[in-house]
């Protein structure tokens, strides 16, 4: 058997850069539509933004969340920005950048939060549910708290799917699995769709592209799963990786790649999510790997060029089109490197509607 | 003092220590928090329980990482593991301690029972 070893040297220094925030401690870092660069939040709840070449180019004086928590979760729409800490949600409508505007504070502690095509929020509140509250104009509507009916759920990261005309949602649930819902559609009929196995526990969840309804999920040893639609596939494609080490943190899609931050390294595995929406038999065949062992804290893509890894001490920008490209290719020698499911347990799937509770929260 | 509140006997709302712990392991918990002094402003001890690798082992049966313990000078302390975030609506966090406080996470980072990554991690809620 033939054994390819993922690369393990570290990138060349013209493909990363070291992004610094001197008195501003990165918690989480992503996209900024409003300038095309990036977005920071802190550990004392304040927001910084930069250029793509990480020149800083505002610094919130105050924090935006009145807690001063940690940042986890930055989301932009419009005109308005949401950010997320373990305390609460802060919705700032009518300037971009948190500076003026009008500020909604929502006392629900959360995971992250992400803005869907239509303008929705979505929060995940762990056990609390998921959050969803629709930005209009200067005002809000009531928050509408989504649980599953008699299922102890813990909505612990989402992501938009993005699918053209609806507002598709896939969560990590860690035990729970992963759970696909279609908030676009009425209320009394909003399907839900859960994805699960026996000790599995699912830490992350990223959309596959394409205008599909595919999704490839991690659970926190590191297994992914992929479904070509959250909303119905009840089978599901399982890959353990033998060379990934650590606590699985982060799984992102690019270019057909999916990228793997883990406590012990980041890995791009080469063409998984593009092999898999071609249809090939991605658990049993190669998947060419390449690794950076790393400390890291977080990760985030920026666009479809830059990943973003919140280290300790900073901030290292990569450059996809260089990263990806460089060192490893693509193998498919047809040799089982790649480990069939270590666990027999099957995949179960529920078929459910949310039960949905509209909450009103005072402006703060 | 071992509850059965939160080893199962409680309501759904009751955090829960997860049953692959041993009371010896839930209690070195205790222990470790005791001897290093891992207060928050309220008097209240936070612990984890690292693995021989260092990661960090799951205290409760909602992947909890961190697990308070409140009580008296005179009185039995208990403990559960607590939320990383507040999930819960306000009227309900009464009978239980909200997510600890940074200089909960300070403290631990500072006797070594955890990582800066790991610190930083737990801090904005998240597990490590």
């Amino acid at each position: 058997m033939i054994q390819v070893a993922p690369d393990t040297s570290s990138p060349a220094p013209s493909e990363w850069r070291t992004i610094r925030t001197p008195g501003f401690e990165v918690s989480w870092t992503g996209y900024c539509p409003l300038n095309e660069g990036f977005c920071f939040g802190s550990d004392d709840g304040r927001i910084l933004t930069s250029d793509a070449e990480g020149t800083v180019q505002h610094v919130a004086k105050d924090a935006l969340a009145p807690s001063r928590e940690a940042i986890n979760g930055i989301a932009f729409s419009g005109d308005s920005i949401a950010a997320s800490t373990r305390s609460e949600i802060v919705i700032v409508s009518g300037a971009g950048d948190g500076r003026t505007g009008s500020r909604f504070v929502i006392p629900r502690g959360a995971h992250g939060v992400v803005s869907m095509a239509s303008g929705l929020w979505v929060a995940p509140l762990g056990r609390g549910g998921l959050l969803t509250m629709a930005p209009k104009g200067r005002s809000h509507e009531p928050a509408t708290i989504h649980t599953i009916g008699g299922l102890p759920t813990n909505f612990y990261e989402t992501v938009r799917v993005p699918v053209a005309g609806k507002d598709v949602v896939a969560c990590a649930a860690r035990l729970g699995g992963v759970i696909g819902i279609e908030l676009s559609t009425p209320s009394s009929v909003r399907p839900v769709f859960s994805l699960s196995r026996q000790g599995m526990d699912v830490v992350d969840v990223c959309a596959l592209g394409g205008g599909s309804l595919a999704v490839a999920a991690v659970g926190r040893d590191g297994t992914i799963v992929l479904s070509r639609n959250v909303l119905s596939d009840a089978s599901p494609a399982t890959v353990k990786l033998p060379y990934v080490q650590g606590i699985a943190y982060r799984l992102l899609h690019a270019r057909g790649d999916l990228i793997l931050l883990t406590s012990k390294a980041l890995y791009a595995l080469h063409g998984l999510a593009a092999r898999f929406l071609a249809g090939e038999d991605v658990e049993h065949r190669v998947t060419a790997g390449k690794c950076w062992p790393v400390e890291a804290v977080d990760a985030n893509l920026a666009g479809d060029r830059w990943l973003l890894i919140v280290l300790v001490d900073g901030v290292v920008r990569i450059d996809l089109d260089r990263w990806l490209l460089s060192g490893a290719t693509h193998a498919d020698l047809g040799d089982p490197l790649l480990a069939p499911s270590p666990s027999e347990a099957a995949w179960e799937t529920s078929e459910t509607y949310s039960e949905e509770t509209e909450t009103s929260f005072a402006f703060a | 003092m071992f509850t059965g509140k939160h080893h199962g006997g409680g309501t759904a709302e009751d955090a829960c220590w997860s049953a692959q712990l041993t009371p010896d392991e839930e209690f070195a918990v205790f222990d470790t928090s005791d001897a290093l002094d891992i207060l928050d402003d309220g008097g209240r001890f936070y612990g984890v329980l690292p693995d021989p690798s260092g990661d960090l082992r799951e205290l409760g049966t909602w992947q909890q990482q961190i697990a308070v313990f409140t009580g008296t000078e005179t009185g039995p302390w208990h403990g559960y593991p607590v939320w990383p975030v507040d999930d819960m609506a306000p009227p309900n966090r009464s009978t239980q301690a909200a997510r600890p406080s940074k200089i909960v996470f300070d403290a631990l980072e500072a006797n070594g029972l955890i990582t800066p990554r790991q610190r930083r991690r737990l801090y904005k809620g998240k597990h490590t």
